[in-house]
């Protein structure tokens, strides 16, 4: 009679892919500026003025408010009583980004590289549709936390070491919390973007990866 | 005038003074099983409801509407009891809204929970759950996991001195604490213990179920189904040929039939998210019950 990880579960998979359904619901035709966004922080990132890249750290932070205000306060808090502190989590990591932006300049990211990490995530952010059977369930980054957690681990790799592992403490956290989450629900689509995450953001956090030149501002 | 006879009427009227001469037996046959609390001989459904999980939909309309459909099946099929706890999300907050979209707040018998570790809270939380649950009064509240239990229990014993709730009891589950909660039986003055128990998870008959007996505490039977594992091992095979002795038609009955059959259960709590399994559920509360013998039978299958 000992607890399994799904005796800590609060709710069905139904009512957790329904809380990305709802959001799609509410937030139409809004969520389809979202991969511009994508596109844009890439193309951010791959220009040589350091104000630019330093720019796409701080639209990384809005979306990191616009997930805690709209999914996880709105959604999420009234079906998981620990949500009210992942809120708290997610606004202090967006206050890190505008901080990291004004203090460090990501390297720079070739166009092409940006593009592939940008449809990665894209592609990643397919995993609810997936395992709801309707592209209604979809998790946009920016707009929902996997997403948004992933897109940042990657973007997180252009930026020195230490304060890589200070931004990327939030993240981590998030994809480890919320892997075991999809892995109790048995929902083995929304699984892998945490997993992914997880595996980039330990990469990054290897410290063979800590001798990056640092870009000048 | 002439009543003309036939052959059909003459049979017609046999058929029915057969049913008459059956009507106790089919009246009885009906007759949901009840199980008197202890201290008070109030006679409660043997068969209740849990929340864990299942009501926590927040405010989602599509959900909720479902879960008004499990609730309201619920009640027809003669189920009062209905379980939860401020530990599970939304439940309490969505059973208020149900119980007034179903105008059903006369009949559900409410239990809840005190889920804080602040032993001065229990009014404030008990206050907040039945301003969720939208009643006038608890039926039962309970100390969630004996979570605070040296504040909690003495203030829930001055709240039902007081009129502010009819029963108090405390809970645990998955077999924690059995220990404690044994010496708490020998104890305090409890209406209620809650525990795990199940045809797999016996530990319960050892010493509590009987204790429960002798002390004249009901007993409220959580994890019926192992949180749905019961199914998972043992729904796709075919009930045993004996099953119909014991008053079994599916496995819910089969798994609940063997809970409230123990002579010290009061309720078993059973949570489902789906109209046709409340069906299957509350199939429990009607008919016969496994005798001891067919008890035994019922473990050994499963064994």
């Amino acid at each position: 009679m000992d607890y399994a990880l799904r005796d800590f579960l609060m709710f069905t998979p139904e009512v957790y892919l329904r809380l990305f359904m709802r959001l799609n619901e509410a937030f139409w035709p809004w969520q389809l500026l979202f991969p511009f966004a994508l596109l844009a922080l890439a193309g951010l990132l791959s220009l040589p003025q350091g104000r630019a890249r330093r720019l796409a750290l701080s639209v990384l932070g809005v979306g990191w408010i616009l997930t805690a205000l709209l999914f996880l306060q709105r959604y999420y808090e009234p079906i998981h009583w620990g949500m009210a502190y992942a809120v708290w989590a997610f606004l202090a990591e967006a206050i890190l980004l505008a901080v990291l932006a004004w203090r460090v300049t990501p390297a720079r990211v070739p166009l092409g590289i940006g593009l592939i990490g940008s449809a990665m995530v894209m592609a990643l952010s397919m995993a609810g549709a997936v395992s709801a059977g309707t592209v209604e369930a979809m998790g946009w980054p920016g707009l929902t936390p996997d997403a948004t957690a992933l897109l940042t681990v990657l973007a997180l790799l252009t930026v020195p070491w230490k304060p890589r592992c200070v931004l990327l403490v939030v993240p981590v956290l998030w994809l480890l919390f919320s892997g075991l989450t999809q892995w109790a629900l048995e929902l083995r689509a929304t699984l892998v973007p945490p997993a992914v995450g997880l595996g980039v953001a330990l990469w990054g956090l290897w410290p063979g990866t800590r001798k990056r030149p640092r870009p000048k501002r | 005038m002439t009543i003309p006879f036939s052959r059909r009427r003459f049979l017609g009227g046999l058929t029915a003074l057969a049913m008459l001469s059956h009507a106790p037996l089919l009246a009885a046959q009906s007759a949901p099983i009840r199980r008197p609390i202890p201290s008070t001989g109030e006679r409660l459904p043997a068969i209740g409801m849990g929340t864990w999980r299942t009501f926590n939909v927040g405010s989602d309309p599509g959900l909720l509407d479902q879960r008004a459909d499990v609730l309201e099946r619920f009640f027809r099929e003669g189920g009062t009891l209905v379980d939860s706890s401020p530990m599970y999300g939304s439940a309490e907050a969505v059973m208020g809204r149900l119980l007034e979209r179903l105008q059903r707040e006369g009949t559900v018998f409410a239990a809840t929970k005190i889920w804080t570790s602040d032993e001065g809270a229990t009014r404030g939380e008990a206050a907040h759950s039945r301003e969720l649950w939208g009643i006038d009064q608890f039926d039962l509240l309970q100390v969630h996991n004996l979570l605070g239990l040296d504040g909690h229990l003495p203030t829930l014993r001055a709240m039902k001195a007081e009129g502010q709730v009819r029963y108090l009891g405390v809970t645990t589950s998955h077999g924690r604490r059995h220990g404690d909660l044994e010496q708490l039986m020998k104890r305090e003055p409890l209406d209620f213990v809650q525990l795990t128990y199940n045809v797999l998870d016996r530990e319960a008959e050892a010493r509590l179920l009987p204790l429960a007996q002798d002390k004249g505490i009901a007993v409220i039977v959580n994890r019926p189904f192992q949180g749905g594992r019961l199914f998972d091992r043992f729904a796709s095979r075919p009930l045993p040929d004996w099953a119909g002795e014991a008053g079994v038609t599916n496995w819910a009955e089969y798994f609940l039939k063997f809970i409230i059959s123990h002579p010290a259960v009061t309720c078993a709590i059973p949570a489902t998210t789906r109209v046709d399994h409340m069906q299957e559920n509350m199939g429990a509360l009607y008919g016969a019950l496994p005798d001891p013998a067919l008890r035994r039978r019922m473990i050994d299958e499963l064994g």
